[in-house]
């Protein structure tokens, strides 16, 4: 799919207060505009992109940016003075013989699941389809917001940024067909040049449909104001919705401060992963050299640290698979240095080498027999969505689960638990403690697995592999 | 591995005893008879100790040697259980694994007074195993939340893949458990254990690399 960017404008309210020369080139949480636009859309393999004011400059800037991501072409509109319609005209040649394209403003901000709702299907021919947002209260200036006006048959009646009688807001994200140069044409030579009187053209012919995209993040970026509008936007999307005690309460207010501080800076998630490793054999080696304090801070600051990587990676499109995998590994290999780190400390505190070894053994092979535990709980996670887990305990957990937070002995919890019995010279009785906790956690959940309710999904695939076993037995047998 | 002709004699009894129960005493390929041998090795190592036949590290190679293969057969430990109940075969295969290598270390420092270092390598020889484990696993595990329900087949048969085999990468329990039961059998628990460090680690980062290499989208041999 190819999509068009209106690019050509000054964009005069950021005069003398953008650090770069054009809007779509303004860093939001780490990324410039444009960067934000080609990763909320997957699905566009192809840019057109029309410029014009400060041309040669911004082209070379976005060539930059884009080279090796995907194809560009840029289109110059030297009437960029005039209104950004003139500007959607002056691609007509590149995209009057696609089926259907994109069409987004140069200074917006959105999530991919906005553009993914857009193009859930295709616009009928002659036809176009604008993202509305119907959350009036949410937007961030209504005033200054392009209004429409949208009927129950699922067509756009007005569009216009006086219009009185509105129920949605314009997103300035299009799916059209080339119905729309024909359409800016017409009310061209008539002397409306706006892309809002083109698309009045087609609401007057019944062929402006709209997609209902409420509750997706987007957000235009054309004053100081809306630019820290945006960057508040993007950061809750960036936040888990899921999360520790901990980290909810404590974590998260830390490490959010500290991603976006560095997510301007050139820091990739995986570099965040592997700085991680160093805090906790840092926080390890004070701990076993007997500075419990400072290994105690240092391995719960180490717990901290260990959101950034995720957040970064979610406020800057930079998840990967590997950095998943990474992530998952490195985490493994932190505890097990602070258990290590902890145990050994027993000794700087006149316990003999042997109980040291002995408690090292058993709180490894606890944190072992725990996490395996909840990691089989994760396989075939794609199955086990259903879970209705019943009693006192899952009320208890349904209760913060409600608010976010996953009760338990989580990640986090066991962290600062390890953290704090060091850090007041107590390594003995915290691993102890944290021997027995995650036995009896993982008991507990046991118990409750056995009253869960498993999906229809899963049943079907367990009963399938009870049914392979049983082929394979019998196959073996004979 | 020099297996005692005395343990040879006693273990072929016992299979007999075996065939004898499972009613297939007749029509047992040689391979399949073979196969028996290996998971003997735990209960003949722990009889043999006890009579006093055995030599305590020897025993003790033996006892690792028979668990490896023990617990790396399909039927014993093998029942994950339905409702999304933990595969409790998994954990107790994994952490048992993490167990005895760890029991290898405490036994030869408290009991047969080998120097600290053998307990070093007896964390790291536990852990590596371990990791080599987790590192295949982890793959299903960051599994991308799209990937995953957009191809909610192939993850299933991901699962089958995995639930089938226990392991992605394989070979991480025979390089731990082999490396550490010739150094025990060689009378050199120390260099047993850290061969199997060496070799653990490296089988891990290794077929890791090459899967991390061959998965790239520019890969020509892709």
């Amino acid at each position: 799919m190819k999509a068009l960017i209106i690019a050509a404008g000054r964009g005069s309210s950021f005069r003398g207060k953008a650090p770069r020369s054009h809007k779509t080139l303004i860093p939001v949480s780490g990324l410039t505009v444009i960067e934000r636009i080609v990763a909320a859309c997957p699905q566009v393999d192809e840019l057109v992109i029309v410029t014009g004011y400060q041309a040669e400059k911004l082209e070379s800037e976005l060539r930059k940016i884009l080279n090796g991501k995907l194809e560009f072409t840029f289109i110059h509109n030297p009437d960029w003075e005039r209104s950004n319609g003139i500007s959607v005209l002056a691609a007509r040649e590149a995209l009057c013989k696609e089926d259907a394209f994109l069409l987004t403003m140069s200074d917006h901000v959105y999530e991919p699941a906005l553009v993914e709702l857009l193009t859930a299907g295709p616009p009928k021919p002659g036809e176009a389809l604008l993202a509305v947002d119907r959350n009036l209260d949410d937007c961030f200036d209504l005033a200054e917001a392009t209004k429409v006006r949208i009927s129950s048959d699922g067509r756009i009646e007005k569009i216009g940024k006086a219009l009185n009688d509105f129920n949605a807001v314009d997103t300035g994200v299009f799916y059209c067909t080339p119905a729309i140069f024909d359409a800016l044409a017409e009310s061209a030579s008539g002397g409306g040049e706006s892309l809002s009187d083109g698309v009045r053209v087609l609401c007057s012919k019944g062929a402006m449909g709209y997609r209902d995209v409420t509750g997706c993040m987007w957000q235009d970026v054309d004053e100081t104001g809306s630019l820290a509008e945006a960057n508040k936007r993007l950061w809750h999307l960036v936040e888990k919705p899921r999360d520790g005690v901990v980290s909810r309460l404590v974590n998260r207010k830390i490490s959010g401060f500290i991603t976006r501080r560095i997510c301007s800076w050139g820091v990739r998630p995986n570099h965040v992963t592997l700085f991680n490793l160093f805090l906790s054999a840092l926080a390890a080696c004070l701990m076993a050299a007997g500075h419990l304090l400072a290994g105690g801070i240092a391995a719960q600051l180490y717990s901290i640290v260990d959101g950034v990587d995720g957040e970064l990676a979610r406020l800057k499109h930079q998840g990967s698979w590997f950095g998943g995998w990474l992530d998952n590994l490195t985490d493994r290999l932190c505890d097990w240095m602070l258990i290590c780190g902890a145990a050994w400390s027993t000794t700087s505190l006149g316990a003999e080498a042997q109980t040291a070894w002995i408690l090292m053994s058993a709180a490894l092979i606890s944190n072992i027999w725990y996490w395996t535990a909840m990691d089989s709980l994760l396989v075939s996670g794609v199955l086990r969505s259903n879970k209705t887990p019943r009693g006192r305990l899952a009320a208890v957990e349904k209760w913060f689960y409600e608010r976010g937070m996953v009760f338990g002995i989580t990640h986090d919890s066991y962290i600062l638990i390890l953290a704090a019995g060091v850090a007041l010279g107590q390594p003995l009785a915290t691993l102890s403690l944290l021997i027995v906790l995650e036995i009896l956690w993982w008991a507990v959940k046991l118990i409750q697995a056995q009253n869960t309710q498993p999906s229809e999904q899963y049943a079907k695939f367990m009963a399938h592999e009870s049914t392979q076993a049983t082929q394979a037995a019998e196959l073996a047998a004979n | 591995m020099k297996v005692p002709r005395q343990l040879k004699r006693q273990s072929w009894p016992l299979i007999e005893l075996l065939e004898l129960l499972s009613g297939k005493a007749a029509g047992l390929s040689i391979p399949a008879v073979l196969a028996m041998v290996p998971p003997l090795l735990v209960p003949a190592g722990v009889c043999l100790y006890a009579l006093g036949y055995l030599p305590g590290d020897l025993a003790l190679a033996l006892f690792l040697l028979g668990w490896l293969f023990l617990a790396g057969r399909e039927s014993p430990l093998r029942f994950a259980l339905p409702a999304g109940k933990p595969a409790l075969g998994f954990i107790a295969l994994r952490s048992l694994d993490t167990v005895w290598i760890l029991a290898v270390g405490l036994v030869c420092r408290l009991y047969w007074g080998w120097p600290q270092s053998v307990m070093v390598w007896a964390v790291a020889a536990s852990l590596t195993g371990y990791l080599g484990y987790y590192s295949g696993v982890s793959l299903l595990k960051s599994v991308p939340a799209k990937i995953r329900l957009a191809f909610p087949e192939a993850m299933v048969a991901a699962d089958h893949f995995f639930l089938s085999r226990r392991t992605v990468w394989g070979g991480e329990r025979e390089i731990v458990f082999g490396f550490t039961a010739l150094g025990l059998l060689a009378g050199q628990p120390v260099w047993g254990l850290a061969a199997a460090v060496a070799a653990g680690n490296l089988n891990w980062i290794v077929r890791s690399y090459n899967f991390w290499r061959r998965s790239r989208p520019d890969d020509p041999q892709r």
